[in-house]
């Protein structure tokens, strides 16, 4: 019962593939298209490997510039060190004073709580 | 050259063994879509996109499954993806008011439009696949995404389906 209509599946489709096979014949669809795109695709790799190569180039150089323009040797972070350590200094006088300060009145009220 | 020896050139990025892989499956997978599509031009884009797919994605085909089975399923997932040819619910749609494969030299009593009307696009595509193609029940439900038993069960039911159809209208016909 079933084979008229698989038959028929069969014939009928035969007509989907001349119909493809004219319309690709006619050239109805641009069969090219596809590799036009992979081409178009595969087309920005030059372009993409000259911005790399570039940036690479620029970050080179830059290196290249900060590494010869820097102070290589200690003599000439001497003053900044100096500056840095008369700073602390500084800072801590007024701190050490104040230590002083308290230890002293801690002694004096020692020495009154013990004379009581 | 082999269809496998093909496809390996092809992965290597040699353009020209794709070339003859497109021309190779062309016919069989434009026939399709112009079956399935509601318009050629349909037809024409996922044509075109399958095979750019196709090309972009062949280092991960799987030489396990058949090359067609691999572009049959690029190409109804692309069909998805658009949206475009996926079936209304067929009752109460009239094939002819938007279907333009008339104009194509395809006659109006060609099973696979006539069936447009009756059958889901997923029992479409199993009909098309299995009779058509001639694949068999493993790749077609491969394609589809749906397990072999849901394939058998589907082909089955739409052949009662459309059996009963067309006897109904053989009957009209006669009276």
């Amino acid at each position: 019962m079933n084979n008229p209509l698989i038959n028929q599946f069969k014939h009928d489709g035969r007509d989907f593939d001349r119909l493809a096979e004219k319309r690709l014949a006619q050239g109805v669809y641009d069969k090219p298209l596809w590799e036009k795109q992979i081409e178009k695709s595969s087309g920005h790799r030059p372009w993409l490997w000259t911005v790399a190569a570039s940036v690479i180039f620029t970050v080179g150089l830059l290196y290249t510039s900060i590494h010869t323009h820097q102070p290589n040797s200690a003599t000439n972070l001497q003053p900044v060190n100096q500056a840095l350590t008369i700073m602390d200094e500084q800072m801590k006088i007024p701190l050490h004073n104040e230590q002083q300060a308290i230890i002293e009145d801690l002694k004096m009220l020692k020495n009154r709580f013990l004379s009581i | 050259m082999t269809e496998s020896e093909l496809i390996k050139k092809a992965q290597k990025g040699v353009t020209g063994c794709f070339s003859q892989l497109v021309t190779r499956y062309q016919v069989r997978l434009y026939s399709y879509l112009l079956a399935r599509c509601h318009n050629p031009f349909d037809a024409d884009d996922v044509l075109q996109e399958t095979f750019i797919n196709a090309y972009q994605y062949l280092h991960s085909y799987n030489p396990q499954w058949a090359f067609s089975t691999w572009l049959f399923t690029i190409a109804r997932r692309l069909l998805q993806q658009l949206n475009k040819a996926y079936f209304i619910p067929v009752e109460a749609v009239e094939l002819t008011t938007d279907d333009t494969t008339a104009s194509l030299d395809i006659e109006q009593d060609n099973i696979w439009r006539l069936i447009k009307k009756h059958v889901t696009a997923d029992c479409y595509d199993a009909l098309w696949l299995y009779y058509k193609e001639d694949q068999d029940i493993n790749n077609v439900a491969f394609i589809l995404n749906k397990s072999p038993s849901w394939v058998k069960t589907n082909l089955h039911r739409s052949k009662i389906k459309l059996r009963e159809i067309f006897e109904l209208r053989h009957l009209m016909e006669t009276l």
